[in-house]
């Protein structure tokens, strides 16, 4: 018969395996993936950051914090995603992304059912205070380049039909420093 | 209460059907209940169009509950009410049918594990405390932000089931990119827990914080009349084993004297014990 207080330490041990499990991937997280938020129409700080409480106005990734398993399977592959791409303002837009200073061989991507790869533009309207993904998938040369800046880029978000410019999120995978994007997406 | 010895190899295959409905019905590209949400409440996160099984995260939302800062994304988007009062609240009605019938996360592994001979498996039961570390880790999940870093993401099983389901369908994006902890919870998730677990459902025993909302509201509401649950008839019971053996929550204890216990913080009601049962011992029905 396991007494209660075995299994109050059964418990325990568990929790705790868990909050191990979320030291490790806040550790390496960032560095393996990007995560952030965009906002439309905005400027500065409000445009984005690393997630929806922490806009910061720029992403910075830094790639050296991978973990082990990364660094074995994956050590030149980098995804920048948000699912989060938000229309803060009070007008229903068709946005495009503009972006800059990415690798040429940079894949941009949307699960949006009206996203035009060619055009990097969701056709749709998008409604005030909905949300649509964008990423980018990023390569980098094997090993990785010696610079402390692999990419000084920038996402903008512009006006699919005025070429208004709504907003606009730099971006910075560096190879040294502090990763400035946590490991969550979400929360 | 209802009673039927169902061939354990039917009741398996009807559990195959009702898993491919769980693909349809939630997975990209079919996604058909997210797409009828968003139907039905167009102003929702359900009503953007991208549906997938992270439109409607069964995770996300049960992490939300003690972050009061996200309260207001619960009230906004009715699709999260699905883990937090849906699948409960079918729980505490009949089960967690869905854990036993339609969630293919849960199953794969499961399934998979039926080609690994027994030899080769852990089996937890005995060796260690099932139910103390299945909360355990479902209290590590909800408090993990403000511990560590969230799991929630990071360490997602089905994540990787949306990955293979599309990639089965022809959009393989999901699987070009690799994270460390993506890679270790698809591992844990069918290698360690799934394969070479006994009953192949280690993943939903320790790491599924949906499963465990369902069994803990199915597991308190068990002794009140009228509710349908999984139970073991003592008068007729013959202490075979054979339910004990076919349960992959490794949810039943056969004790000649102490009798046949079905564990209701694991039992996900698949029936395979009640298909098993060469007595028919042990019924699904309301409690007589």
């Amino acid at each position: 018969m396991v007494s209660r207080t075995q299994k109050v330490l059964w418990g325990v041990v568990g929790a705790f395996l868990v909050f191990g499990l979320g030291a490790y991937g806040g550790k390496v997280g960032g560095s393996e993936r990007g995560s952030f938020t965009m906002n439309y129409p905005a400027q500065g700080k409000e445009c984005g950051g690393p997630s929806p409480r922490e806009l910061t106005g720029l992403v910075s990734i830094g790639v050296d914090g991978a973990g082990v398993i990364k660094r074995t399977l994956q050590p030149s592959e980098l995804e920048i995603t948000s699912h989060v791409v938000t229309n803060v303002g009070t007008t229903a837009r068709s946005i495009s992304f503009e972006t800059s200073g990415f690798p040429d061989n940079t894949q941009y991507h949307s699960r949006d059912t009206s996203w035009n790869p060619a055009t990097r533009t969701i056709e749709r309207l998008i409604p005030p205070g909905d949300s649509v993904d964008f990423g980018m998938n990023l390569s980098f040369p094997k090993p990785l380049p010696d610079e402390p800046v692999l990419v000084d880029g920038s996402v903008v978000i512009r006006d699919a039909r005025t070429n208004e410019r709504l907003s606009e999120l730099p971006i910075k995978v560096v190879r040294s420093g502090v990763a400035g994007v946590k490991g969550e997406c979400c929360e | 209460m209802s009673s039927g010895a169902r061939p354990l190899t039917t009741n398996r295959l009807k559990r195959l059907g009702g898993y491919a409905l769980g693909l349809v019905l939630f997975y990209a590209p079919f996604a058909l209940f997210i797409k009828l949400v968003a139907m039905l409440t167009p102003a929702s996160p359900a009503g953007t169009s991208v549906s997938d099984v992270h439109t409607a995260c069964l995770r996300m939302p049960l992490g939300w509950l003690v972050q009061p800062w996200m309260w207001p994304s619960l009230g906004g988007s009715p699709i999260s009410w699905l883990p937090i009062l849906v699948l409960p609240l079918g729980a505490v009605l009949a089960g967690p049918l869905f854990c036993g019938w339609l969630c293919p996360a849960g199953a794969l592994p499961e399934y998979l594990g039926r080609l690994v001979p027994d030899r080769f498996k852990f089996d937890f039961k005995g060796r260690v405390e099932i139910v103390p570390l299945r909360y355990g880790f479902f209290v590590g999940f909800l408090f993990a932000p403000f511990v560590s870093t969230s799991i929630c993401c990071s360490f997602c099983n089905f994540t990787h089931m949306q990955n293979i389901v599309s990639a089965v369908t022809g959009d393989v994006s999901g699987l070009l990119f690799f994270t460390s902890m993506g890679v270790l919870a698809a591992t844990m998730w069918i290698v360690p827990l799934g394969l070479f677990t006994k009953g192949g459902r280690g993943w939903c025993l320790f790491l599924c914080p949906a499963g465990t909302t369902m069994a803990l509201s199915a597991a308190l509401t068990q002794r009140f009349g009228g509710l349908w649950r999984v139970r073991a008839e003592p008068r007729t019971c013959a202490h075979c084993g054979g339910c004990a053996d076919v349960c992959p929550m490794r949810a039943i204890d056969v004790d000649p004297e102490e009798g046949t216990r079905i564990e209701p913080h694991l039992c996900i009601s698949c029936l395979d014990c009640v298909s098993a049962c060469p007595s028919g011992s042990i019924k699904y029905g309301r409690k007589s």
